[in-house]
């Protein structure tokens, strides 16, 4: 058993003109506007991933920025206390980077339709 | 009794309780069909959250984490450090590509990462070298957490390979007899134990010691000395202009690696739920900060007292580095605990590996091309059997390699595992590369990364093999298993021009692009999806 959630599995009913399909074409158009707009904010949010992502590789593998013993922090010469600060700055880049990849995700219908090959595929 | 006797005694009580643990996962949370290989070899690819967040951090910090880093930093100094970049920069890449494997993999039933590959490309042959590449990397990897549990124990005086035996022995029927569970509830007791052994250590100890600033002083003040081997110094607190290539590139490289090995890639399937892979990416870190603490214990066994000069009376074998400090540092009871952790450390992760391994086996190499009608029943007492075999592979590599620096075993794993790389993580992108171009690709960088990792001696002994990870490339010291991807690469995108343009048939690929971005829901208990269009429908 399986519940339509794709859009664009939905077509006109019979009873077009009563208030129900009408609610529903109306939705309908405002599903399929917002498909146009979302690979353009889907490039942007991921653009920004990105570069949350990028700047933890080049800031922890770009030796020079701190290979030197100085400054000292709590006695922890610089080379190790940088290293170390690196990683909770990550878990908080890579948490961002999770919720804007959720953003994404939850105006992805494409995900759905997959749901929907999924479910025959077991019911097979 | 003496200290030694109470530790010992704490270890085997200890490891007793994991054992009895390790036959009850059998029954936790049990599904119908136990002999079906997704229940034993992915645990019913039911794990949430928190789950896949013990599960892949038992993965990824191992003996590698408590023995191998910390003997390397003891050792050479800066340049063992190169673990901390490691696995900071792992979480990014992990971010970006382990959803879509996990999605390819739920939508068409994948197991291991050969079967994505023969899906995708059609490929029976770039699947079978993915599969033998995979069970080949994981032995060094078995090899080096047995490395550990016998640091541990030559430190307790225990001599002799029979305690080895009988905790290998004990892993192996518990592995057999529940599969991914055993390892995975395992994982709450080995972490719990890790932890209190991480704070007691980097509290108690450096105190102790008289600070961080003397530990740091005097650890650099011993890697300064020269090594009479190689007549130049030990090593330093920063990187030599030689070592800064060496220390991104093992960084890098050990980050591209870890999650092509089988096992890393079996804890990402077994998530239920694509979007708790990259929620783990945020709280996997916690491990890092402690694998960072882990490796500074390195300088503090070079500033204990006696410390150094245990090691040197044991064959300066440096693995022995964190063991001692235990005993000199703390009371015999809470030795006792650390070891533990330690043992308990290796024998999860290397429960993982050898099922995961036993898993491409049975599916890949078995199942393609010895009984393709097996039935699941079969397949599994078949990935029984391998993931025994598997762990006595890792004992030869324990037996023949160099214990010099025990993180070879590792790096030298890295090394083959990263070359199947472009056929996995790219091939999650593109289907530009053709398949037969992937094969070559592969083979010539495995024959490339071997030969060169063989042909590193150990330092100070000419004539000698396998004794490093990394070698000189263009005047500067690069990770072997990096500039043999790069080989791999640069042939791949060759060979994939002359086959399109010789028109070499390539092979059908099964998935479709939406396949990569599938959310759906978990085996055991689907959900109903209701969204805006359909609650008011019903």
């Amino acid at each position: 058993m399986y519940v339509i959630t794709d859009i664009r599995h939905i077509l006109p009913g019979p009873q077009a003109g009563q208030v129900g399909a009408l609610t529903d074409h109306r939705r309908m158009e405002e599903a399929v506007m917002a498909q146009h707009r979302a690979p353009r904010r889907r490039v942007g949010i991921w653009i920004v991933i990105t570069i949350l992502l990028a700047a933890s590789l080049v800031g922890t593998l770009w030796v020079p920025f701190y290979n030197h013993l100085t400054p000292v922090h709590m006695g922890f010469p610089f080379f190790y206390w940088y290293q170390l600060m690196w990683v909770p700055i990550v878990a908080i880049l890579a948490a961002i980077a999770y919720l804007l990849s959720r953003l994404i995700e939850r105006s992805d219908a494409a995900a759905s339709e997959e749901a929907l090959d999924w479910d025959q595929r077991e019911a097979d | 009794m003496s200290g030694n006797a109470v530790a010992f005694t704490i270890v085997v009580i200890m490891f007793v309780v994991v054992t009895l643990v390790g036959f009850a996962a059998a029954r936790w949370r049990q599904a119908e069909d136990r002999l079906h290989l997704n229940e034993w070899g992915l645990g019913g690819r039911g794990f949430g959250i928190f789950i896949t967040w013990f599960l892949l951090g038992g993965d990824i910090y191992t003996a590698y984490t408590f023995i191998a880093v910390p003997a390397l930093v003891f050792g050479v100094g800066a340049l063992g450090f190169f673990a901390v970049p490691y696995t900071i920069v792992v979480f990014p890449i992990v971010f970006v590509f382990a959803p879509r494997l996990w999605s390819v993999s739920r939508v068409h039933n994948y197991i291991t990462p050969a079967d994505f590959v023969r899906g995708r490309y059609g490929s029976q042959g770039l699947a079978l070298a993915v599969a033998v590449t995979g069970i080949l990397a994981t032995m060094p990897y078995i090899a080096l957490q047995l490395v550990g549990i016998q640091a541990v124990l030559t430190v307790l005086g225990v001599h002799g390979d029979w305690p080895l035996i009988i905790a290998f022995a004990v892993l192996a029927s518990y592995t057999w007899a529940s599969g991914l569970r055993a390892p995975a509830l395992i994982a709450f007791i080995k972490d719990t134990l890790v932890y209190v052994m991480i704070i007691v250590a980097i509290f108690y100890i450096p105190g102790k010691l008289g600070g961080w600033s003397h530990i740091f002083s005097t650890a650099g003040a011993h890697l300064a000395q020269t090594n009479p081997k190689t007549g130049k110094p030990f090593g330093s607190l920063t990187l030599g202009p030689t070592a800064v290539w060496a220390y991104s590139s093992l960084a890098l490289g050990s980050a591209l690696a870890l999650f092509m090995y089988p096992h890393a890639v079996t804890g990402v399937l077994a998530s239920r739920r694509r979007n708790a892979i990259r929620f783990n990416t945020a709280l996997l870190p916690a491990y890092t900060l402690m694998l960072g603490f882990v490796a500074l214990l390195g300088y503090m066994a070079l500033a204990a007292p006696g410390v150094p000069q245990a090691v040197k009376a044991n064959g300066a074998n440096a693995q022995l580095a964190v063991p001692f400090l235990f005993q000199r540092m703390f009371p015999p009871w809470f030795a006792g605990i650390a070891y533990s952790a330690i043992v308990i450390g290796a024998l999860v992760p290397a429960a993982i590996m050898s099922i995961a391994a036993a898993n491409l086996f049975t599916r890949n190499i078995y199942k393609e091309y010895f009984k393709p009608d097996a039935t699941p029943a079969e397949q599994t007492r078949v990935a029984q059997t391998v993931s025994l075999l598997v762990k006595l592979g890792a004992l030869i590599f324990v037996l023949a390699l160099s214990k010099t620096f025990s993180i070879n075993l590792q790096l030298l794993g890295g090394v083959w595992i990263l070359q199947t790389f472009p056929a996995i993580v790219l091939g999650l992108y593109t289907r530009w590369f053709h398949r037969w171009a992937l094969l070559g690709g592969w083979a010539l960088a495995m024959l490339w990364g071997t030969i060169a990792a063989y042909s590193t001696p150990v330092p100070g002994v000419p004539g000698s093999h396998f004794g490093g990870s990394t070698a000189p490339v263009l005047n500067h010291t690069v990770y072997i298993g990096l500039t043999a991807l790069v080989v791999n690469l640069v042939v791949a995108a060759a060979l994939t021009v002359v086959f399109r343009l010789a028109k070499v048939p390539d092979g059908t690929d099964e998935t479709a692009p939406l396949n990569y971005h599938a959310d759906p829901p978990g085996l055991t208990r689907p959900k109903l999806p209701i969204t805006r269009m359909t609650a008011g429908r019903r």
